[in-house]
């Protein structure tokens, strides 16, 4: 961005008033309702008093800015405008990369280490080309996908690792139960019989077994409900 | 535009930048859009002024412990109104 002086009846008007112009040049706003707000201000006719006084020498106001005089603003003092604005998100962009940058080297983004870094980095990249920054941008993208990636595969090695652990648990809540559970009915006269009832085969004895020690429970999970 | 303002408008828009006064003095300068060149005592000025109207904030590099200055929200709010005008 450069000092920039204008000796229009627009250039004439506070920083404030002409970038508040510009914005709406840039929405869209149509050109006589720009006319009607502008020459409404009491900027606008303080500038006017004052280009009229400076020509006549007396306190006569000069001619309201017309349509002729915004078509000339468009062309200059807008267009410089919008260049500014580009240089503006240029920064703006550069910053953001630059941050990007520092808290992927290991910065605490809210930390002054950080902050520091990333002015360091836009110092480099605001001397640097377009090009090279577009291929900074580009392998910073990569960088992120990458890390992306590399992140949902730790994530799915620790889903694997607390289900492995939940598994072992289960396992081992199954035998202190199994073994509870035989010395609870090693001491039962009937299962002890069925136990050492040679004329049962062992798939018998099992069925027996369970069905003495489950009840219905047994018979259910034999019916798979 | 006056020099607080030129600060302001070199900080906001590489936030969360941290630059200590001589960078912030050597940019503004050679913007050129001060009517003058400006000393990097009287950068230090302006940005104990704004501290004081918390537009901007101030950290110690722990490097060398020299202080470090960048915008604050008070500060993004000014670049605002002033229409975000950039020292590029």
């Amino acid at each position: 961005m450069t000092t920039r002086c204008y000796r229009s009846k627009i250039g004439r008007l506070p920083f404030a008033v002409r970038n508040e112009l510009n914005e709406r040049i840039r929405d869209g706003v149509q050109g006589p309702d720009i006319l009607g707000w502008l020459n409404g201000l009491k900027e606008t006719r303080k500038v006017l008093r004052e280009m009229g006084a400076s020509v006549s020498g007396r306190a006569a106001s000069a001619a309201p800015i017309n349509a002729q005089n915004l078509t000339d603003w468009r062309d200059t003092g807008y267009k410089h405008w919008l260049e500014d604005q580009k240089d503006a998100d240029r920064i703006r962009r550069l910053a953001e990369v630059s941050q990007t940058l520092a808290s992927a080297a290991g910065g605490n983004v809210a930390g002054v280490g950080c902050s520091i870094a990333t002015a360091k980095i836009m110092d480099a990249l605001e001397s640097a080309d377009d090009d090279k920054i577009a291929d900074l941008s580009t392998a910073l993208v990569k960088l992120r996908a990458s890390e992306n990636a590399a992140q949902k595969v730790a994530l799915a090695e620790e889903k694997n690792a607390i289900q492995k652990e939940q598994l072992e648990l289960s396992r081992a809540k199954f035998e202190r139960d199994t073994a509870r559970l035989f010395v609870k009915w090693a001491q039962n006269k009937d299962a002890i019989a069925l136990a050492t009832d040679r004329r049962l085969g062992s798939d018998e004895k099992t069925e027996r077994l369970g069905r003495l020690m489950f009840g219905d429970l047994w018979e259910g999970a034999e019916d798979g409900k | 535009m006056n020099l607080k303002q030129l600060i302001i408008a070199f900080l906001a828009p590489r936030d969360p930048a941290a630059y200590p006064a001589a960078a912030i003095a050597q940019r503004i300068n050679a913007s050129r859009m001060l009517d003058r060149r400006c000393t990097v005592d009287e950068v230090e000025n302006a940005l104990r002024s704004l501290h004081k109207m918390e537009m901007v904030g101030m950290n110690i590099n722990k490097l060398d412990d020299s202080p470090v200055w960048q915008i604050t929200p008070n500060g993004f709010k000014e670049w605002a109104i002033t229409g975000k005008v950039t020292v590029v």
